[in-house]
């Protein structure tokens, strides 16, 4: 007897996400994804920031060294890519809102933002306004790095947002850069009659930032997270046919490094316990390029060959046959 | 005939997850499961579910395997999702409806396949023009399929011409993305399974990596993820980065010329991700892959009124491990910024219970084939370069000390079992001490009774042992505090952004920082002890009132 226990929970699942297509398998679902990406293997869903903010693109300028101080702060944070007023579908002239938005970015204000280096210096929500600096190991204020920044952004709660944005290459007389602010609100990633993601969002632009090839970081991100699709360790295959002779067979406790570059007997061994130990013993970039198609499928956490049999269903329960007798 | 008025079409599902297989093959169709049986540990398994084979006129067939095979000889078979489209109807005398678009529905809204219906599709990879700042680096592929054409359609990419710029896929060596196939419609069922549908399908590309002809062989760095080989060091192995026939790319790019880490590409983080980073310069081989997003659109054209609808797919490796589930998904990131926070009544107290054992399943799940000893390794070592000094002398450490006695009462089971957390060392008979006591100790909750029991006496502990999610905007204050709150963390505090042995241990989120469940799943969590507590303190009273998340801190 099956248990009752359900694996799909409408409840949590935005518009319409419940349905199960039929001849789809369960790895195409989004609960079947990671969520946390960095980048991520199939989308990196840190993208639907970069225009959280209608009419305008941004990208979170980050550096791979932030525990060093950053030689120029001022790459860094979230840059303004473009205003991008004209198709963005959310600032159609029904909402009060948007149309004060796009007489900003109609007017003299919104021509200076398409040009020079903008990136975004404070966010107001509620009523709150946080700034967008960091400080340096001197103690010195400088803008806050673009993972922070993004943070941030995705803390922001559906509604209104304000931000103010800073031109950092150009110094007025008065010694201060120009600031524009700008009044809107944070946008709905997912339509929610639909389901369907905004389509403000470009084909290719939620998987821009993954990996180029994706097998680069297959195999060479500290990831730590995706275990649940690309496995770290997994117990060896073994040729036992039931629970007893799994039980009684000699490696069926060996539990491998999934990535060994070694697949025959010979890479048979423990996993070691550091990727210091591990690194020289898996397959390289490049290499699995053309080898990932080597890695072996894991069902109930040990590796197979080509094919998944599930075990049989128990019997059913004597009392449900009875009733069904009845 | 039915008196049928249209009001809107849409596909299900909203959105897909594609997966490369360079098998002919697509996979089968497949379910999550409980496994019942004795030593089983009520994990999930897979089961087969009925699956379509598509018939060579582009119709389908619908059959039921007894196993799912992964590959064939070697090749792995591609996760080709079946979108259907349907439709929101008012039907006269029935009222309003959703139901999927068959051959009936469009006989009865007066249409046709051949003159009413088209697909359109638009495939993109802009990995490498993200980086380089230059859209000539996109590649990607627009096709229109006729209502009555069922053939598979191969999206062939190039990259959009620019004067002055150089295209990465010339018109003439185009990549393909995979294929879309509208599905030939048929009266009649199979399996129970209504062939009549219009359905579309997606196959995602093999696999496969393209470069220029300077792409032949690379060295590549033996160091540990994120680590920089210089070129005085160079103990490389070689491989080759492309094969020679899929060497068709244009060297003369900026993509080939990339570096990440100059300042002046707005890296996308984590910036050592292509081919080439790590290694010397890491100057970039200029390499890409067939991965895509792709949107799918429907166009039914009813009485001179055009109706639309879209969907969207991503195409993803594999899922290698497709019985263990993520504990944060996909689907968990979108609900938690779109959906409200649960409310838990009376009513709702068995779904949540329920859904809360899910998540403890599936953090069980994910623990089954994480190296924990080893992530514990490399993140303290992470800690240790941006605060050699562990200035926070009180439980959880950032350092070696973390996950062991000296983080007593909080690692109360780690720090019995091991006494020094040197995981260099071997602890007893266990090679992988931590990995295994993870797995002991979650196996636990895979009980839902003892589950409950156990965050009923435990509450405190578990608050205490979870990592809270960053906060809302509401949460964090103007200014950062100068230490950490314990229900949300902030960026800007920066001990909120080192590991320790709050669960999940030595993890990472989408900023490098240490991952916590998210805020609505860390909510849900929290509301559900504090209803269990109140059902503790009023068992023998007659009511209870509902619990809502707790308020958030003003600033």
């Amino acid at each position: 007897m099956m248990s009752e226990q359900p694996k799909i929970f409408p409840r949590n699942l935005t518009a319409r996400l419940a349905y199960q297509a039929a001849g789809n398998p369960v790895s195409s679902r989004l609960e079947d994804e990671v969520g946390n990406c960095f980048p991520g293997l199939g989308i990196d869903i840190r993208n639907l920031d970069r225009r959280f903010f209608p009419g305008l693109v941004f990208n979170f300028a980050g550096r791979e060294h932030r525990e060093l101080d950053p030689e120029i702060p001022n790459l860094y944070g979230a840059r303004l890519v473009s205003v991008e007023d004209e198709c963005d579908a959310d600032l159609h002239q029904s909402n009060p809102m948007a149309i004060a938005l796009l007489a900003v970015f109609h007017s003299p204000q919104g021509r200076e933002l398409r040009q020079g280096e903008w990136f975004i210096d404070t966010l107001e929500q509620a009523g709150k306004t946080i700034a967008l600096y960091d400080r340096n190991s001197k103690g010195e204020r400088i803008p806050m790095d673009g993972m922070a920044v993004w943070r941030i952004v995705r803390s922001l709660s559906p509604g209104h947002v304000g931000l103010t944005l800073m031109r950092r290459d150009l110094t007025e007389a008065d010694g201060q850069h120009p600031t524009i602010t700008l009044n809107g609100w944070r946008r709905q990633f997912v339509d929610p009659k639909t389901g369907t993601l905004n389509e403000v969002y470009q084909p290719g632009e939620l998987v821009q930032s993954l990996c180029s090839p994706w097998q680069h970081d297959m195999r060479d991100c500290a990831c730590m997270y995706w275990a649940s699709n690309r496995p770290d360790i997994v117990f060896a295959e073994v040729p036992a046919k039931t629970e007893e002779e799994l039980l009684e067979s000699e490696d069926a406790n060996l539990r491998l490094d999934w990535l060994r570059s070694d697949r025959e007997a010979t890479g048979r061994v423990f996993a070691p316990n550091s990727y210091r130990k591990l690194r020289q013993y898996q397959m390289d970039n490049h290499e699995i390029n053309k080898r990932w198609t080597e890695l072996n499928f894991a069902l109930e956490s040990r590796e197979i060959s080509e094919t998944y049999t599930p075990p049989e269903r128990d019997a059913q329960d004597p009392d449900e046959t009875d009733q069904d007798l009845n | 005939m039915k008196k049928v008025t249209l009001l809107e079409v849409y596909f299900l599902p909203p959105m897909a997850m594609a997966r490369l297989g360079n098998s002919e093959i697509p996979l089968e169709a497949y379910s999550w499961e409980e496994d019942l049986r004795a030593h089983s540990a009520c994990q999930t398994i897979i089961r087969p579910q009925i699956s379509f084979w598509v018939r060579p006129d582009g119709s389908l067939e619908a059959y039921l395997p007894h196993e799912i095979r992964f590959k064939d000889d070697g090749k792995i078979r591609p996760v080709a999702p079946f979108f259907e489209l349907w439709a929101d109807v008012v039907v006269a005398g029935e009222g309003q409806q959703q139901v999927p678009v068959t051959l009936a529905l469009l006989a009865d809204l007066g249409v046709s396949l051949e003159q009413h219906l088209l697909i359109r599709a638009h495939a993109a990879n802009t990995k490498a023009s993200r980086r380089v700042k230059d859209p000539a680096c996109s590649f990607g592929a627009r096709l229109t399929i006729r209502g009555d054409d069922h053939l598979k359609h191969n999206l062939l990419a190039v990259s959009p011409s620019f004067p002055e710029r150089e295209p990465l896929v010339y018109e003439d060596a185009p990549i393909s993305l995979g294929h879309v196939q509208l599905i030939r419609p048929v009266a009649g069922q199979s399996l129970e399974q209504d062939l009549s549908c219009v359905r579309v399908r997606f196959t995602p590309a093999k696999g496969e990596v393209y470069g220029s002809t300077e792409a032949t062989m690379g060295a590549v760095s033996p160091l540990e993820p994120g680590r920089q080989l210089p070129y005085a060091s160079i103990a490389a192995r070689m491989h080759e980065i492309v094969p020679a026939a899929n060497r068709i790319l244009n060297p003369h790019t900026p993509w080939s010329e990339y570096i990440m880490d100059s300042g002046m590409a707005d890296d996308p983080q984590p910036s050592d991700s292509y081919d080439g980073a790590n290694v010397g310069e890491s100057i970039c081989w200029g390499t890409v892959d067939d991965t895509c997003e792709i949107v799918l659109y429907a166009e039914l054209t009813v009485k001179g009124q055009r109706f639309t609808a879209s969907t969207r797919a991503f195409v993803a490796p594999p899922d290698y491990a497709p019985d263990r589930r993520p504990f944060f998904s996909m689907a968990d990131e979108l609900a938690d910024r779109e959906l409200s926070p649960v409310e838990i009544t009376a009513e709702t107290a068995e779904l949540t219970a329920l859904e809360v054992h899910d998540l403890f399943k599936r953090i069980f799940e994910t623990t089954n084939l994480l190296n924990l000893d080893a992530s514990r390794d490399y993140l303290i070592r992470e800690n240790l370069k941006r605060a050699p000094v562990d200035n926070w002398q009180s439980p959880p450490h950032i350092g070696r000390e973390g996950m062991t006695k000296a983080d007593k009462p909080l690692s109360r089971l780690s720090g019995d079992v091991l006494n020094d957390g040197l995981s260099d060392q071997s602890q007893g008979h266990s090679r992988l001490p931590y990995t295994d006591m993870s797995a002991h100790a979650h196996g636990s909750f895979t009980s839902l009774d003892y589950l409950i029991t156990f965050l009923k006496m435990r509450g405190d502990r578990v608050r205490q042992m979870i990592r809270p999610p960053f906060g809302s905007f509401k949460q964090l204050p103007a200014e950062p505090a100068a230490d950490s709150h314990p229900e949300f963390r902030d960026p800007r505090v920066f001990r909120d952004t080192l590991h320790d042995m709050r669960m999940p241990p030595y993890m990472r989120d989408s900023d490098r920082e240490p991952l916590s469940l998210t805020r609505r799943q860390y909510q849900t969590l929290m509301t559900f002890l504090t209803f269990l507590e109140q059902q503790e303190g009023n068992a023998e009273s007659t009511a209870q009132s509902p619990v809502t998340p707790a308020s958030e801190m003003p600033s």
